[in-house]
């Protein structure tokens, strides 16, 4: 007889809560309106938005369509695993390259042109917390968020744009239209997988 | 004679096993219960693979052991039985990991 894995049975859970996509089709959405808001500059609203809205949206999404099909589950704050170490790690990583890349185009200089090339950061960053997700839970789709965002940093800091804030925008977007397929993917996948039980046969206990 | 008044005194982590959490399907239940704060009844159903009347049983026989606490509910007029672990519940867990992995390492190495 093996050992019990727990450690490995509460990633699968957490794997399990994630598999409907709802969470990322949320987090996409909200990515997306970063990127078109940002335009017009009204950060602080959005992140508030997001702030107090996340939870009880993705709750009231779950209660409609998850909980029905494959149970209620409240999950423990347990083992992070290696994610805090990511998210830390891609954080300074993606500070020096963003220090780098300043230096190397003479940013400095011109102190009104940093924000340009903040892409780089945050798209080494977020790939580092995602390429962290994905090894702590194994959903690929997480892989392909780090991808896009390590590659869509530089893309979006190089392209020309006409607004001051438009290149961390256009990142935001791309990030959050990845994640936004990612999760309409993953939702219509959970749907088709777990149809709803008929009825009365929910919960019978006694 | 009992399982519990062996002769051999080798034997006896094993005679100490807790019976009630050994069997494999409350075994499951308790390991998902160990890892998570607290599910419903469709959850453990879909997870430890038991069927109604089984999961049903067994669950029955940890709450009077007072491994598990077990809470019914209506959301929107539907039940729903939702179970969670009490610490003397996590405590028998915890034990029964312990006694097991000693008496399989106490085994000899047959390879």
């Amino acid at each position: 007889m093996e050992e019990i894995d727990l450690k490995q049975l509460e990633r699968n859970l957490f794997r399990d809560y994630l598999q409907d996509g709802l969470a990322d089709l949320i987090v996409g959405a909200y990515f997306m309106l970063i990127g078109l808001l940002l335009r017009v500059g009204t950060v602080a609203v959005v992140i508030a938005l997001f702030v107090v809205f996340f939870a009880p949206l993705l709750q009231g999404l779950k209660k409609r369509f998850t909980y029905p099909r494959t149970g209620y589950v409240e999950l423990r704050e347990g083992d992070p695993g290696p994610l805090p170490w990511f998210i830390l790690g891609s954080l300074i990583l993606g500070l020096i390259a963003l220090a780098v890349v300043l230096i190397a185009v003479g940013v400095i200089a011109q102190p009104g042109q940093w924000y340009r090339w903040m892409p780089i950061w945050i798209g080494i960053w977020f790939a580092g917390m995602f390429l962290g997700l994905g090894l702590r839970i194994g959903l690929v789709r997480y892989y392909v968020v780090a991808g896009v965002a390590l590659v869509f940093g530089p893309i979006a800091a190089l392209l020309p744009q006409p607004g001051k804030l438009d290149n961390i925008g256009l990142f935001f977007a791309a990030v959050g239209i990845v994640m936004l397929a990612g999760g309409v993917f993953a939702f219509v996948r959970f749907l088709h997988k777990y149809p709803l039980p008929a009825e009365g046969a929910a919960d019978v206990t006694d | 004679m009992s399982p519990t008044e062996t002769g051999n005194t080798d034997l006896q982590p094993i005679a100490d096993i807790d019976r009630l959490v050994h069997e494999p399907a409350r075994l499951m239940i308790l390991a998902v219960l160990y890892v998570v704060e607290r599910a419903d009844f469709v959850f453990l159903m879909r997870q430890t693979g038991l069927t109604r009347g089984n999961l049903s049983s067994h669950m029955s026989k940890l709450e009077a052991a007072g491994y598990i606490d077990i809470q019914k509910e209506f959301v929107e007029k539907i039940p729903r039985t939702l179970l969670r672990l009490t610490d003397s519940g996590r405590e028998a867990f915890q034990a029964y990991r312990q006694d097991m992995l000693q008496v399989l390492e106490d085994l000899p190495d047959q390879s």
